[in-house]
């Protein structure tokens, strides 16, 4: 069996309303091998932000974890303290969120929040870093880094931001990278060029990526195996291909169907 | 390009706005001139802060010469002053005839160290010795008020700026602390807040002068002076930057910053506290008064800065009888300092809010 580099087992995430409490993850169990990419898929609603959220433990505060264990190199992260989480974050679990066009803080410059993840990963001295994030922003296909570096988030086109972002979440080079709809948003061509920027970094870095997306085009392109989730459940879990080719879960046929 | 030369020119838009207002200019003016006046009070005051002529008590504005007994012009020049008493027993001075003593720019005086650094005894201006030159009278021990009140600027001046700067400080942190974690920490430090505020900030401040042992030098005093004061000020701030803080961090960009593991600390001093910018500087403007008001009040009850040390307060509580007042209009320049003071900071204040405004909103549309 190939090792694993998360083991996600039976969580539950719940919210509170009023009195009650829902879950809206439900005993959801979920692992994905070293090196490989995994598409995580649903519709809306259906609670796949809520677990790449709940394994770097950055739920929303009217969120609670309320059952389960989240192994991630054989540690459960559940347990760690904030210290040790933050050291986690970042450094070993990269995450590009849902929504990057904001994910800058519009007062400094790009290159420089990219610098800062490194500052407070690494030894690297200062002219190190900054060679580093040149090469980072090269890497995700941006062209002329030098000038990338200076700008402010909101020079750059919302694309251009989705791969800077990229590019802050690979910088420490993480073990794995939690990849929140890196392609909606985006046209068809540079959602290939993030694709094909997937497929690099995972062989070059040997990087695992969970995908989370509602998109079936990216995922049968991307990922070696897939996970179908509705309404805080996991309902199908297999290979791409197989999966793709008869599923054996009626929402599964659905999605399948309407794409 | 296009959104390129609007960014640059955002906080650029926020400074020619700045500098179309004459109000706004003029008072910045005014101030840089204070400021100036008080780094290099030792040059350009004619006397030191302490100089003492117990013979020219009271003496009024200087009468300069610049005609002769011959009815020639001269060089500008200044006459010995002796006194009479009339029936009040109030000093009338007369000129003794046959004395000059003229005046020089770059005169020699006192010697004082230029900065703390250059020995030196020349002042800007001043008169040959035994004569005095009082452009705006003397004191009640014969010193000058116009190089007390420069000398005094330092303190006055300066307990201001840092003042501000302590309780900006912990205005600052302690307000984006308690935004940022919520919860119970914020209750705690919410309450902590509204009881430094329900205290009548006069009566802190004399309960907190109280606490400061007699014993203390002069340096001692001005440095309790500044931290009461500063401990004073930041409760308010620290209430407006909270409220700040908690729309701040909710933020995409601080999710970010925490999920690249950037320590708290770091998020709310990078990726919070710098979006209250536009807000701080004019509250800055706005409270530095308020320092300057608080030094005066104490000096002028005597719990400030100690004679011979001039500050503008301590100057004032000469002014504090209407006779004397009456007698010597001029011992109220220190009142006028202050006033002017007040309200240039004022001015600059608004003027600057007002430039700020357009970017006040930009955040609000969360650019
Ligand atoms: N802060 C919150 N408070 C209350 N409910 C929440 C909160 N965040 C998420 N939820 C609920 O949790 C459920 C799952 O949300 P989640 O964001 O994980 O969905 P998703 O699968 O990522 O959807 P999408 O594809 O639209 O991004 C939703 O029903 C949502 O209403
Ligand atoms: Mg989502």
């Amino acid at each position: 069996m190939v090792p694993k580099i998360i083991k996600i087992q039976n969580l539950i995430v719940s919210v509170k309303q009023g009195e009650q409490s829902k879950n809206i993850v439900d005993k959801v169990s979920l692992s994905i091998a070293e090196n490989s990419i995994v598409g995580l898929v649903g519709g809306s609603g259906s609670g796949k932000t809520t677990i790449g959220l709940s394994i770097i433990r950055l739920l929303a505060a009217a969120l609670k974890i309320d059952g389960g264990e989240i192994l991630f190199e054989g540690y459960n992260l559940l347990t760690y303290s904030g210290s040790k989480m933050r050291e986690i974050r970042g450094k070993k679990i990269g995450m590009v969120f849902q929504e990057p066009l904001y994910a800058f803080n519009p007062v400094f410059r790009v290159g420089e929040q990219i610098n800062e993840v490194l500052r407070f990963h690494t030894r690297l001295d200062v002219n190190k870093r900054k060679a580093k994030v040149l090469e980072l922003i090269d890497m995700v296909g941006l062209p002329y880094p030098d000038k990338i570096y200076e700008n402010y988030p909101h020079q750059l086109s919302g694309g251009m931001r989705q791969r800077a972002m990229i590019a802050q979440a690979i910088a420490t080079e993480p073990k794995l990278l939690i990849a929140d709809e890196p392609t909606s948003n985006l046209d068809v061509t540079v959602q290939a060029k993030i694709i094909e920027l997937f497929q690099d970094l995972n062989k070059k870095l040997n990087l695992s990526i969970l995908l989370i997306t509602h998109d079936l085009g990216v995922v049968s392109h991307l990922c070696d195996s897939i996970a179908v989730m509705t309404n805080g459940k996991i309902v199908e879990t297999g290979k791409t291909d197989e999966v793709m080719r008869s599923p054996k879960d009626k929402y599964t046929e659905a999605l399948l169907s309407c794409s | 390009m296009n959104k390129q030369f609007k960014s640059k020119s955002q906080f650029a838009l926020a400074l020619s706005e700045f500098k179309r207002s004459r109000r706004g200019i003029v008072c910045l003016a005014i101030l840089g001139i204070l400021y100036f006046g008080a780094i290099f009070a030792d040059f350009i005051a004619p006397y030191t802060y302490d100089s003492e002529a117990r013979d020219y008590s009271y003496a009024s504005l200087s009468k300069v010469h610049f005609v002769d007994e011959n009815g020639r012009f001269s060089w500008p020049f200044v006459r010995e002053l002796s006194f009479n008493f009339d029936e009040y027993h109030k000093r009338t001075y007369v000129e003794k005839d046959n004395t000059k003593c003229y005046f020089h720019l770059f005169n020699k005086g006192d010697a004082y160290k230029l900065l703390g650094l250059l020995k030196t005894d020349r002042h800007l201006f001043g008169v040959d010795s035994p004569g005095r030159l009082y452009i705006m009278g003397a004191d009640v021990r014969g010193r000058d008020i116009f190089s007390r009140l420069i000398y005094g600027a330092r303190i006055s001046l300066s307990i201001g700026l840092i003042g501000v700067s302590i309780s900006f400080t912990l205005g600052l942190l302690i307000g984006g602390v308690a935004g940022y974690y919520g919860g119970k920490i914020d209750n705690i430090i919410m309450r902590l807040c509204e009881m430094f505020m329900m205290v009548p900030g006069f009566y802190l401040m004399l309960a907190l002068r109280s606490a400061v042992p007699d014993s203390f030098n002069s340096f001692q005093v001005y440095l309790a002076i500044v931290v009461i004061l500063s401990f004073i000020g930041w409760a308010s701030l620290a209430r407006i930057i909270r409220g700040m803080s908690i729309t701040l961090r909710e933020r995409e960009y601080v999710l970010a910053a925490k999920a690249a593991g950037v320590s708290d600390l770091k998020i709310i001093i990078r990726h919070i506290l710098p979006h209250t910018v536009s807000y701080s500087i004019v509250a800055i403007m706005l409270s530095i008064p308020g320092y300057i008001l608080g030094e005066a009040a104490l000096s002028l009850i005597g719990l400030g800065i100690q004679d011979p040390i001039a500050s503008w307060g301590n100057m004032l509580s000469d002014a504090m009888a209407i006779a004397h007042i009456q007698m010597h209009p001029w011992i109220l320049m220190p009142g006028f300092m202050i006033f002017l003071t007040v309200i240039c900071f004022n001015v600059v204040g608004d003027t600057l809010r007002d430039c700020l405004d357009p970017l006040l909103r930009g955040e609000v549309d969360g650019a």
